[in-house]
C-alpha cells in the first residue's frame, strides 16, 4: 500500500515538473490547437462512417430500436427494381454529362486563353453560374423549360425548330437536367483547363511553328497531350460529382416523370427521410460509395495509357 | 500563354484586326448565351403576373413592376429564411476560419507524433461524400435534440467537419510561407505559441483567410441537402430549402418565384462580383472545392 502511494506521489511530482518544462508545455498547446479538428473527426466524420456501416446491417425506423438483420438490406436492394432504375439513371446522367462538360469547358478555355483587353470579364461571366446555389439554379431552369412560356422553347420557336415539353417528358427530362448542370459547371472546369494551358511551355508551340504545323496540328500534337493531366483531374472530379447528383433532380422533377430522373442520392434521401428506412438508406449509400470508389480506381489504373506526364 | 502580339514578319494588318474582332464576337455571343437564363429570371420577376401569359412573349417587361419582390417579401416567410441563412452562413464561416487555421497551424508549426498520418487522414476526408454519413448525422442530431434548429448546419464547421480539408490545405500553404526568421524571433521574445498563431501567422495569412471565408460562406449559403434533412419547420428554414417549400406547398406564381430566386442569389452574386479574381485564381491553383 505504502509503495503505491510513493509511486503515485513521485509520478505526480514528475508530471508537475514536466508541465513546467517547455516540451510538455508544447504538448499542451498542440492538443489545444488540434482538439477542435480531432473532436470533429470523431463526432462528425469517422464516427458517422462507422455508424453508417453498422446501421446498414439493421432494420431501423428511428422510433424503435434497431434490429440486426445481417445482409438482408443488401439482398433486398438487389431485388429492388427501383434500385436498378436509380443506378441506371445515375450512370445515364454520367455518360451524358461528363463528355459534354469536358468538351465545352475545353472549347471555352481555348477561346478565352488570350491576353486581350477585358478577357477577365468574359472569364468572370462564364464562371458565375458555379457560385449560385443549385436550388436557385434548379428553380430558374424549371421555369426556362416551361413548355409554353419558357426561354428554351421560345428560342427554339424563334429558330423555327420543334418545341418539347422537357421536364414532363420521360425522354427529355434527364437531358434537360444535364444541360442545366453543364451550364453551371462548364465555367469551373474551364478555369482549371486555363490553368493547365498556362503551364504548357511556349517553346513547344514555337518549335511546332518552325516545323510548319498548323493550328489543328498544334492542338492535336502539343495542347491535347500536354493538357492530359489536367483533363484526367477534371474527369475524376466530374464523375464523382455526377454520382452525387441530387439538388437539381429534387427541385426540378422530384425524380419524375415516372422515375426517369430518379437518381441514387434521391433514392437514399427518400429511403431515409421519407420512409424512415435508415438501414436501407445506409446500405444504399455504401453501394453508391463503393461504385464511385471502384470507378475512380479504374480511372487511375487506365490513366497510364493516355495521360502524358512531362 | 498564346498572346496576340504583332510579330516582326507581319505588320498590324487588316487581317489581325479581323481576327481579334472575330474572337471578341465569339466570346460575346457565348457570354450572352450564358447570361440569358439570368436575364430571363429578371425579366419574369419584373413582369406583372397577368402579363406573363400574354402571347407573343415580351422580352422586355412592359410595364416593369416590383410588386413580385414586395409580395415575396411580405406575404411569405422570406425575411425569416433570409435571416436564418445569414445566421448559418456567418457562423459557419467563423467556425471554418477558426478550426481550419487551428489545425493548419498545428500541422505547420508543431511537431507531434502522427503528424503525417493526420495529413493523410485529412486528405482522405475529402473522398467522403456527405450522402454516406447523412443518415448517422441525422440520428446524432435527433438524439441531441437539434432537429428543426439551425445548430446542425453551423456547429460542425467549428470542428472542421467534412468540409474542413479544403480550408486546412489552403491555410497550410499560407503558414508554410511564413519566414522562419519571424517564427524564431517570436520564440526569442518569449511569446507563447498562441501569440505566434495570433500575432504572426494569422496576419500574414490574411489573403488566404479572405478566400477561405468567401468559400465557406458560399458553401454554407448554397447548402441544400443539409437544410431539407435537418429542418422541416418554416421558421427555421434557410433560403435554399425555402425555395423548394414555395414550389411544393403554395401555388406561387412564376413571376413571384423568380423574384424569390433572384433574392436567394443576391448575396452570393455580390460577394462573387467583389472577390471573383481571387476566387477564380484559388480554384485555378488548388482545383478542388471542398
Amino acid at each position: 500500500m505504502e509503495r503505491t502511494v510513493e509511486i503515485s506521489e513521485s509520478w505526480l511530482g514528475r508530471a508537475l515538473k514536466a508541465i513546467r518544462s517547455p516540451k510538455m508545455a508544447n504538448a499542451g498547446w498542440t492538443l489545444f490547437f488540434l482538439l477542435p479538428y480531432l473532436i470533429g473527426l470523431v463526432v462528425f466524420v469517422a464516427g458517422p462512417i462507422i455508424a453508417a456501416f453498422a446501421i446498414s446491417f439493421t432494420r431501423w425506423d428511428i422510433l424503435t430500436a434497431p434490429i440486426f438483420i445481417g445482409l438482408k438490406n443488401y439482398q433486398n436492394l438487389i431485388q429492388d427494381e427501383l434500385f436498378w432504375q436509380s443506378l441506371y439513371n445515375t450512370l445515364y446522367y454520367i455518360v451524358l454529362i461528363v463528355p459534354a462538360e469536358i468538351l465545352l469547358a475545353f472549347f471555352l478555355a481555348l477561346a478565352i486563353n488570350r491576353s486581350l483587353g477585358g478577357i477577365t470579364v468574359y472569364r468572370a461571366v462564364l464562371f458565375m453560374p458555379f457560385v449560385l446555389s443549385l436550388a436557385s439554379i434548379g428553380l430558374l431552369w424549371a421555369w426556362l423549360y416551361s413548355p409554353d412560356f419558357g426561354l428554351i422553347n421560345y428560342a427554339l420557336k424563334s429558330l423555327h425548330l420543334p418545341t418539347l415539353t422537357w421536364l414532363a417528358n420521360t425522354t427529355w427530362a434527364m437531358p434537360a437536367i444535364v444541360l442545366t448542370s453543364v451550364w453551371r459547371n462548364a465555367g469551373y472546369y474551364m478555369v482549371i483547363f486555363l490553368a493547365g494551358l498556362q503551364g504548357i511551355p511556349g517553346e513547344l508551340y514555337e518549335a511546332a511553328n518552325l516545323d510548319g504545323a498548323g493550328p489543328l496540328k498544334r492542338l492535336w500534337h502539343v495542347t491535347i497531350p500536354l493538357l492530359s493531366p489536367t483533363t484526367f483531374f477534371i474527369l475524376v472530379i466530374a464523375v464523382i460529382w455526377a454520382f452525387h447528383v441530387f439538388d437539381l433532380t429534387y427541385i426540378m422533377t422530384r425524380g419524375g416523370p415516372s422515375n426517369a430522373t430518379y437518381t441514387m442520392v434521391y433514392f437514399i434521401y427518400e429511403s431515409g427521410f421519407r420512409w424512415y428506412k435508415m438501414g436501407y438508406a445506409s446500405a444504399l449509400a455504401f453501394i453508391l460509395f463503393a461504385v464511385t470508389m471502384v470507378i475512380t480506381i479504374v480511372q487511375f489504373v487506365v490513366q497510364r495509357r493516355w495521360v502524358y506526364y512531362q | 500563354m498564346k498572346t496576340i502580339t504583332v510579330s516582326r514578319q507581319a505588320p498590324p494588318t487588316y487581317r489581325t484586326f479581323l481576327r481579334v474582332l472575330s474572337i471578341y464576337l465569339l466570346l460575346t455571343v457565348i457570354a450572352i448565351i450564358f447570361l440569358s437564363p439570368i436575364f430571363w429570371m429578371l425579366k419574369t420577376a419584373l413582369t406583372r403576373t397577368g402579363d406573363l401569359f400574354l402571347m407573343p412573349i415580351r422580352i422586355i417587361p412592359n410595364p416593369m413592376v416590383f410588386t413580385n419582390f414586395q409580395t415575396i417579401w411580405h406575404n411569405y416567410p422570406f425575411p425569416r429564411f433570409y435571416l436564418n441563412s445569414f445566421q448559418v452562413a456567418i457562423l459557419a464561416t467563423i467556425g471554418q476560419l477558426l478550426s481550419c487555421s487551428f489545425t493548419a497551424f498545428a500541422l505547420t508549426n508543431l511537431k507531434f507524433p502522427g503528424r503525417n498520418l493526420l495529413l493523410i487522414i485529412i486528405l482522405g476526408t475529402m473522398m467522403i461524400p456527405f450522402q454516406v454519413i447523412m443518415v448517422p448525422l441525422f440520428i446524432l442530431m435527433s438524439k441531441l435534440g437539434w432537429l428543426d434548429t439551425l445548430l446542425p448546419l453551423w456547429v460542425p464547421p467549428f470542428f472542421g467537419g467534412i468540409t474542413g480539408a479544403f480550408g486546412i490545405f489552403l491555410l497550410r500553404q499560407a503558414f508554410l510561407a511564413v519566414p522562419r526568421e519571424l517564427i524564431e524571433a517570436a520564440a526569442i521574445d518569449g511569446g507563447n505559441l498562441f501569440d505566434l498563431y495570433w500575432r504572426i501567422c494569422l496576419p500574414l495569412a490574411k489573403p488566404h483567410l479572405a478566400v477561405l471565408g468567401v468559400f465557406a460562406f458560399m458553401t454554407s449559403w448554397n447548402d441544400f441537402l443539409g437544410p431539407i434533412i435537418f429542418i422541416t419547420h418554416t421558421d427555421t428554414m434557410t433560403v435554399t430549402g425555402g425555395l423548394s417549400f414555395f414550389q411544393a406547398q403554395w401555388h406561387v406564381y412564376w413571376s413571384e418565384l423568380m423574384a424569390g430566386t433572384f433574392l436567394a442569389m443576391i448575396p452570393t452574386l455580390i460577394i462573387y462580383i467583389f472577390s471573383q479574381r481571387f476566387f477564380i485564381e484559388t480554384i485555378a491553383t488548388t482545383g478542388l472545392k471542398g
